[in-house]
């Protein structure tokens, strides 16, 4: 079991840090070269793709940077999310599978909580890239750099914001179609061969099992996934109006009033969602958090945390007039 | 009629709560003449920074205005209008690129309309500023070089440097003010420098304002000022100590050593009438008369705490 | 190329100190009538001193008539003959007026009277007229005297 971890882990890291060494190693090359080269100051321009034509250069280039980090991000997510899915399917102990009696009803639980319990991950992942989203419009060089440029202060807070945004909701869109995918492929349409009802032959030591079937069998799984899409947008944007929140300045340091919370909130939804048994509280529902085994909460509360990003978001934007660098 | 590029109407800025109030700016009244080259001159604590940062909309004022070309730098769609025109050196010399190259081809994005890539490469030459090296390895000087050649080769109406000549070495620091007159004040361009180099400024300034505790205790044209201040060495009997002409008096053992503020002449006309004899009578030095005027000024405040007390 | 120095702290202002010196050099024979004089902006740029400064200095010696502005571009010194020749007399005398001064004041610490100063002065003035004339009709060397 721990080799197989073990080893599932490895091959999951492996093309992270190969990619990361490469690109190391080729910017310390291009950087040795140019020290040594040393050229004169002349300046190339690149073309820009056709579509931002219609932007004064400056928020062009601007916006074509954001766009190139965020791809990044969006692989490195889709590549995560689509391996942690997909591990259920080569690290599974046939031992319990025989309790379930029914191969594609537990190959099924592991899927679904595979996604489940990848919440904690799912939440560390928002609130670090949301606070890289933010952390670089507020502090250092570069935040100096930007405002003190003839760019408009909201071009720039919604293309970082926005860019890093889309990339994570379009990460783990695609990161859940491939593992779905990789499940049809390698096992057929498990989802719509499982059992009606609980096969009767377990008995009353199977409680658990037989208990875990029963929500298994009502749980929804597109729910599911759209409520991973809801929780990233819900969270990051709680996280993204925090950390924007006004500044107690004092002589020399400054202490953004609310960046405690932004380090508690997504572990007390973790702790919650994961103290919850079968069913989630009905808070966590009403915000469309579906993230475990059980029934799943009506489609139109998926609108609530729409709302909530949108609100959140705004009232960020309105704050990030008044920061001062 | 004279248009400004910087102007401040009572500005104040403060930091913190109840007693740990700091006044960074304090009722500033500044006024920098469009094509001059204007000295800011302080101490460290004066508040000439946190003026520029307000100047760049980096910080909002806690009362009173800034208005640079007649806008508001502090809110858009003003502030991208003032931006476009402003080349701006901070006092935080930390590069927003890897290395010089790489920020000087970032920054001359945003500047289509006056970027010079002739100028850059002149300032790079003069200052000898090496493109390439990380900015991890860059010395303080070659830092304070990157960020004087990318807002050089802006040519923009308004240069605004805040303690440019930081970790230069003189003969940078000659190139630099050479650089300075030669480019940057063309076709009514303004140059405003902050600064403790008095030396610098007296060569190249036509206006100066010296600054203490968030205000201003003197502004002008340097000329004027330094046609206004004279070191005076009086012996006679019966001499005057209150007059709005004397900035201060020291009484040596067999003379009165007075320094004057305004109208010197008359002055000393006024002595030699009254039968007093002028021993010495010497012009100061920018120094000088920084120094003074600072002495003075802490001297009055010290005054005014001690009877609130 | 013409050498000037300015110093920005010494209490003169700069404008007056250009003015003086180009009148001085002219006054030596540094600068002839007829010689270019670089522009405002060169001079600025050469010396590190504002060009509005340099433009002062050039306006006060054009309206008196030592320099002069082609409509073309450029800056010339004015022939000479028509300037008055007290006017570098003047120069000459002004230069000379702070030792004199100093002369007078640390005489009459010593108190020394005027006829002393005047004596002093008679007998410095000939020693220098001596030492000319003897270098001027002996040129080798001086030997072991």
């Amino acid at each position: 079991m721990i080799a197989h971890l073990g080893l599932s882990f490895l091959i999951f890291i492996f093309p992270l840090v190969a990619a990361a060494v490469w690109k190391i190693r080729s910017i310390q090359r291009a950087a040795a070269k140019a020290e040594r080269d040393a050229l004169p100051f002349v300046p190339t321009s690149t073309p820009d793709p056709a579509l931002l034509r219609g932007l004064p250069s400056a928020r062009r280039i601007f916006l074509v940077q954001h766009l190139k980090a965020a791809a990044f991000l969006y692989l490195i997510e889709s590549w995560t999310i689509a391996f942690i899915f997909t591990l259920p399917l080569f690290t599974l102990a046939s031992v319990n599978s025989a309790k379930w009696l029914n191969h594609s009803a537990y190959l099924w639980y592991s899927f679904i909580t595979g996604a489940t319990h990848f919440t904690q991950f799912l939440t560390t992942m928002v609130l670090f890239s949301a606070i890289a989203a933010i952390m670089p419009m507020r502090f250092g060089p570069e935040a100096r750099f930007y405002r003190t440029r003839p760019i408009p202060i909201s071009f720039v807070f919604w293309t970082k914001i926005l860019s890093i945004l889309f990339a994570m909701i379009a990460g783990a869109v695609t990161g859940i179609a491939l593992s779905f995918a990789l499940f049809f492929v390698l096992k057929g349409p498990i989802w719509q061969n499982l059992p009606a009802a609980i096969p009767r032959i377990l008995g009353p030591d199977d409680a658990d099992v037989a208990q875990l079937y029963a929500s298994l069998l009502i749980t929804s799984a597109p729910s599911i996934f759209l409520s991973i899409i809801t929780t990233i947008a819900l969270l990051f944007s709680v996280v993204v109006f925090l950390g924007s929140a006004p500044v107690l300045r004092l002589k020399n340091a400054a202490l953004p009033m609310l960046m405690i919370p932004v380090l508690l909130v997504p572990f007390g939804i973790t702790i919650l969602s994961f103290n919850s048994g079968t069913g989630t509280p009905q808070f966590l529902r009403t915000l469309y958090i579906y993230l475990n085994l059980g029934p799943p909460p009506p489609l139109g509360y998926a609108l609530i945390p729409i709302a909530l990003t949108a609100v959140f978001l705004t009232c960020a934007r309105l704050f990030a007039n008044h920061q001062e660098l | 009629m004279t248009t400004f590029a910087i102007q401040t109407d009572a500005l104040a800025k403060t930091y913190g709560l109840g007693n740990k109030k700091v006044h960074a700016v304090d009722g500033l009244n500044l006024n920098v003449p469009e094509g001059s080259i204007y000295g800011l001159l302080g101490r460290n604590s004066a508040g000439k920074t946190t003026t520029i940062r307000m100047a760049m909309g980096l910080a909002r004022p806690t009362s009173g205005e800034i208005k640079v070309f007649g806008l508001n730098p502090a809110v858009d769609p003003e502030r991208v209008t003032v931006l476009r025109q402003i080349g701006y050196v901070p006092e935080d010399k930390m590069l927003a690129a890897l290395t010089p190259r790489k920020l000087l081809e970032l920054n001359r994005s945003f500047y289509p309309d006056t970027w010079s890539d002739d100028l850059a490469r002149k300032v790079i030459k003069r200052l000898e500023l090496p493109l390439d090296t990380a900015f991890m390895k860059l010395s303080l000087g070659n830092k304070t070089k990157s960020a004087l050649a990318c807002a050089i080769a802006q040519r923009s109406r308004l240069l605004i440097l805040d303690e440019p000549t930081t970790g230069l070495d003189p003969i940078a620091l000659d190139e630099l003010l050479r650089l300075l007159v030669e480019d940057c004040t063309a076709d009514g361009r303004t140059i405003f420098l902050s600064t403790h180099q008095l030396a610098e400024i007296e060569q190249i300034a036509d206006h100066i304002g010296i600054m203490d505790r968030g205000r201003i205790l003197l502004e002008g044209p340097l000329d004027d000022i330094r046609s206004s201040f004279r070191r005076l060495t009086v012996t006679g009997a019966a001499l005057p100590t209150t007059n709005p002409a004397i900035l201060s008096i020291k009484q040596q053992p067999h003379a009165t050593q007075y320094i004057l503020q305004s109208s010197p002449e008359a002055f000393a006309q006024d002595l030699a009438v009254n039968g007093a004899t002028i021993v010495e009578s010497d012009p100061m030095s920018l120094n000088e008369i920084f120094l003074e005027l600072c002495r003075t000024s802490e001297a009055s405040e010290a005054d005014r705490e001690e009877e609130f007390a | 190329m013409l050498s000037l120095r300015i110093s920005a702290s010494s209490g003169v202002p700069v404008y007056l100190q250009l003015e003086q010196q180009i009148k001085q050099a002219i006054a030596s024979g540094l600068l002839r009538s007829g010689d270019p004089l670089p522009s405002t902006r060169r001079t600025a740029a050469d010396l590190r001193i504002n060009p509005n400064t340099v433009a002062r200095a050039f306006q006060n010696l054009e309206r008196e008539g030592i320099i002069r502005t082609v409509p073309g571009g450029g800056t010339f010194v004015a022939s000479l003959a028509s300037l008055a020749p007290g006017l570098l007399k003047a120069e000459k005398l002004r230069r000379i007026r702070p030792i004199a001064e100093q002369l007078a004041v640390e005489a009459s610490q010593l108190q020394l009277s005027p006829t002393d100063l005047h004596k002093l002065l008679d007998a410095a003035l000939n020693d220098l007229a001596k030492s000319r004339r003897t270098r001027s009709s002996d040129p080798a060397p001086e030997g072991d005297q």
